[in-house]
């Protein structure tokens, strides 16, 4: 079923809704939040958490891509579960992707932090610089937070060149930052 | 953290980054950069081809190059001529690819499938006697002009060849057996025809031999069969080339080959200067015996070698650059044809005819004697097209002419073109045609075959299945006539003087059925005696094989339909069938011959023997 039917029953309030986001998107949404989670169980708590989030934002929301709209409430239920479950474990892709993402960190020494829509703005900015290939596999490691084996074989490189990827694409966000005066 | 504060506003990030990564989209990607690479490796690839391609096929650039390297050679002044006209209109080679592939695919071994394995004697039961009187049955074109056949007599043996073996059979009527068998093991190699010494004890073979790393080449094999049981190779002698005909005339035999000049390196004569192998070496004839017009139109040579029919030994030989499709050869001279194409325009008509050149050769003196070359309109048929007769050559041709207007708007019908009928006179010594008889025939018409005897000549034309048949007087050739036959159904291939004013024809009534027919010349008109027709037929158009007797009206021929050798008599009102004998093999072999009053008929490896009731 197309995006804006599924849409559509959300808003009529039909129960058909989560049958059919379940059907089309049940799949995506897990696979981000069992990349997060690196469990079975919480995976599918946070996939259900989902769809109950989606329902209680459509309307007034009315997405138009619903697969990122989905990913994102994925995205963010799975944080917060990751935050609430692995308090002092650290598991999984999501661990190392962390670790990771300390090469990120800039050296800004500012006395505010800097505001969450200047921040989005500033990323996409430096997404938007980088080469198709290198964004993808930078969004592919820590927005859906894939195993590096996954990435290697789904884009036909080793494994040793998606790390070296991610490595300097990690130092440009650091650099670009720094460079946009960010502090986190 | 920091670190997990970083993480978490990459929420942020636009939808349309977090969809150009979804992992399923991955595969699509993947398969597109896989697409990609493999069209950078074809396009390389294709780019690699395109150079080898054009380096390849870019046409030679034609410039004729210097022979003066070769002026120290024999054949300098043949080599400035060839060359001029080798690349006059065409490179040597077209391009690279010809040059280093194509040109040397002979040495492939891949092409080579021929191999010619030694001959073998086979024995025979005994059989005590000796042969010595020569007995012709070949009905031979010019009288004293012997041509070979697949078969031969004496008065002890008959000789018979086969696509594999040359066998001799005893003459013993419903007794006669094989008493000598020599085998050709190579039996890719084709045995066409042979001679028997008037002595009777030299066969001479012809076997034409094909193969993609030498070309073509005529094989000469003397046999001694003196010793019917024993028959051995006296000598071996090879012709490279193409076997045309040949002749035996007083002892000699003259050998008419055609020689391409194909693969053309001066360095190398053997490409482009004739030659014989005698007994394994090679003998290139010399400058003084090429002849090369000033206008070269083709690379072959016609290739005429004079042999001593006992020793295969070469006496003479002449070479002209020029290619012959018909050879008549009489007991002084050797006529050679040569037809092409001529185009001329005048006063805004492109005229198209077909044209025959006649060479004449005189061989019974000393060395071969160039007389002329004269050019009359038309196509020839065959050998039995020609005729000398008192120093006069007459020559039945099919004529052609074709006329268009220069102007592309106008479309003109002309009259006087197509196909048509011609008979020509020439006389060589004043190297003119004296005479000639043109468009007799209706238009549209071919001549189908042609016979000379003496003062008359019959012709029969045709287009598809109808012909008349004309009957001309050429007893006074600056005033020639003629009477015909008017419509008659099928046509003839052969037509035969049968004597006594009759003529046989043997030919077809349709495309699906043969015909045997009698005709008889009457006062203003010809007329049809008596026919016969078989259906569902094909005889071979190859004159030597029918069984021609004029004294007792027989003709014998292999018909394939019924696969049957048939023998007919001519009773003066009917054509009647003696004999019907069933005979193997491939009906070109089929030979027979009457021998006091028994008919001896040979398959490609029965016979029978059959005596001829009164």
């Amino acid at each position: 079923m197309e995006d804006n039917k599924i849409v559509d029953l959300y808003l009529e309030r039909s129960e058909l809704a989560i049958t059919e986001t379940d059907r089309k998107y049940g799949k995506y949404c897990h696979y981000i939040a069992y990349n997060i989670l690196y469990s079975e169980e919480d995976a599918k708590e946070c996939v259900n958490d989902t769809y109950l989030k989606t329902w209680n934002s459509i309307p007034p929301h009315k997405p138009e891509k619903l697969s990122t709209f989905l990913g994102k409430i994925t995205r963010n239920t799975a944080f917060d579960k990751y935050d609430y479950n692995t308090a002092g474990k650290r598991l999984g892709n999501m661990t190392l992707a962390l670790e990771e993402m300390n090469d990120c960190i800039p050296a800004s020494d500012g006395d505010e932090f800097t505001d969450e829509l200047v921040l989005k703005d500033i990323i996409n900015r430096f997404l938007e610089g980088l080469q198709t290939d290198k964004r993808i596999i930078f969004v592919r490691r820590y927005w859906y937070v894939s195993s590096i084996k996954e990435i290697a074989k789904d884009y036909g490189m080793s494994e040793s060149k998606v790390k070296v990827n991610l490595l300097r694409t990690r130092t440009k966000f650091k650099e670009f930052l720094e460079k946009e005066g960010v502090t986190l | 953290m920091k670190n997990e504060k970083l993480m978490r506003s990459l929420e942020h990030i636009d939808d349309k980054y977090i969809e150009e990564a979804a992992p399923e989209r991955a595969k699509t990607i993947k398969s597109l950069k896989l697409g990609r690479n493999l069209a950078i490796i074809a396009a390389c690839i294709c780019c690699m081809l395109t150079v080898l391609g054009v380096w390849m096929f870019m046409p030679i650039k034609n410039q004729i190059p210097s022979v003066e390297q070769y002026k120290n050679s024999e054949y300098y002044a043949i080599i400035e001529k060839l060359n001029v006209a080798f690349y006059k209109d065409e490179p040597k080679y077209k391009n690279n690819f010809d040059k280093y592939i194509w040109s040397n695919r002979h040495n492939w071994e891949i092409f080579s499938f021929f191999s010619v394995k030694k001959d073998a004697a086979v024995g025979i039961p005994e059989y005590s006697g000796t042969s010595d009187r020569y007995e012709e049955i070949t009905d031979n074109q010019v009288d004293g002009v012997i041509e070979a056949d697949k078969i031969k007599r004496s008065d002890k043996y008959i000789f018979h060849l086969n696509r594999g073996s040359l066998r001799v059979y005893s003459i013993e009527q419903e007794n006669s057996k094989i008493v000598g068998k020599y085998e050709f093991l190579d039996a890719q190699v084709e045995a066409t025809e042979f001679y028997l010494s008037t002595d009777c004890k030299t066969a001479t073979v012809i076997r034409e031999e094909v193969s993609y790393k030498d070309g073509r080449s005529v094989k000469l094999l003397s046999l001694d069969v003196s010793d019917p049981k024993n028959i051995s190779v006296k000598k071996t002698v090879t012709i490279k080339g193409k076997y045309l005909s040949s002749r035996y005339v007083d002892g000699k035999l003259l050998l008419i080959s055609r020689f391409y000049a194909n693969g053309v390196d001066f360095d190398e004569p053997y490409t482009f200067i004739p030659y014989i192998n005698e007994d394994g070496e090679n003998k290139l004839i010399s400058p003084s015996c090429i002849t090369i017009p000033e206008e070269i139109t083709n690379m072959s040579y016609t290739f005429i070698v004079e042999f001593d029919a006992n020793t295969l030994t070469a006496d003479d030989t002449a070479a002209y650059l020029s290619y012959t499709d018909n050879v008549y050869v009489t007991t002084e001279n050797m006529y050679l044809t040569n037809e092409y194409k001529k185009t001329t325009t005048v006063d805004n008509v492109v005229e198209t005819r077909y044209k025959s050149d006649i060479t004449c050769i005189k061989f019974n003196g000393e060395k071969f004697e160039h007389l002329g070359t004269i050019s009359v309109d038309g196509h020839i048929n065959d050998q039995y097209s020609m005729d000398e007769y008192n120093g006069i050559l007459r020559i039945a041709t099919t004529t052609w002419c074709g006329k268009e207007s220069t102007n592309d708007n106008i479309r003109v019908a002309y009259a006087d073109t197509g196909r048509n009928a011609a008979l020509y006179c020439i006389d060589f010594a004043k190297k003119e045609v004296v005479s000639s008889v043109v468009n007799f025939a209706p238009w549209g018409e071919e001549v189908k075959s042609a016979r000379f005897d003496k003062e008359k000549a019959y012709i029969c034309t045709a287009v598809e299945f109808t012909d008349p048949v004309f009957f001309f007087d050429l007893s006074d050739i600056n005033n020639i006539t003629y009477k015909e036959t008017m419509e008659i159904s099928g046509f003839s291939t052969s037509l035969v003087n049968f004597g006594d004013g009759y003529l046989l024809g043997i030919g077809y009534e349709n495309s699906r059925d043969i015909k045997i027919e009698i005709y008889k010349e009457g006062n203003n008109k010809v007329d049809s005696v008596c026919n016969y027709i078989e259906q569902y037929a094909n005889i071979t158009g190859d004159y030597k094989s029918y069984y021609i007797n004029r004294e007792e009206k027989l003709v014998g021929l292999s018909i394939v339909g019924e696969n049957q050798y048939k023998l007919f008599k001519f009773d003066g009102y009917d054509l009647v069938i003696l004999l019907s004998e069933r005979l193997d093999g491939n009906f070109l072999y089929h030979r027979g011959i009457l021998i006091d009053d028994y008919f001896y008929m040979f398959g490609e490896n029965d016979f029978v023997v059959k005596k001829l009731c009164e």
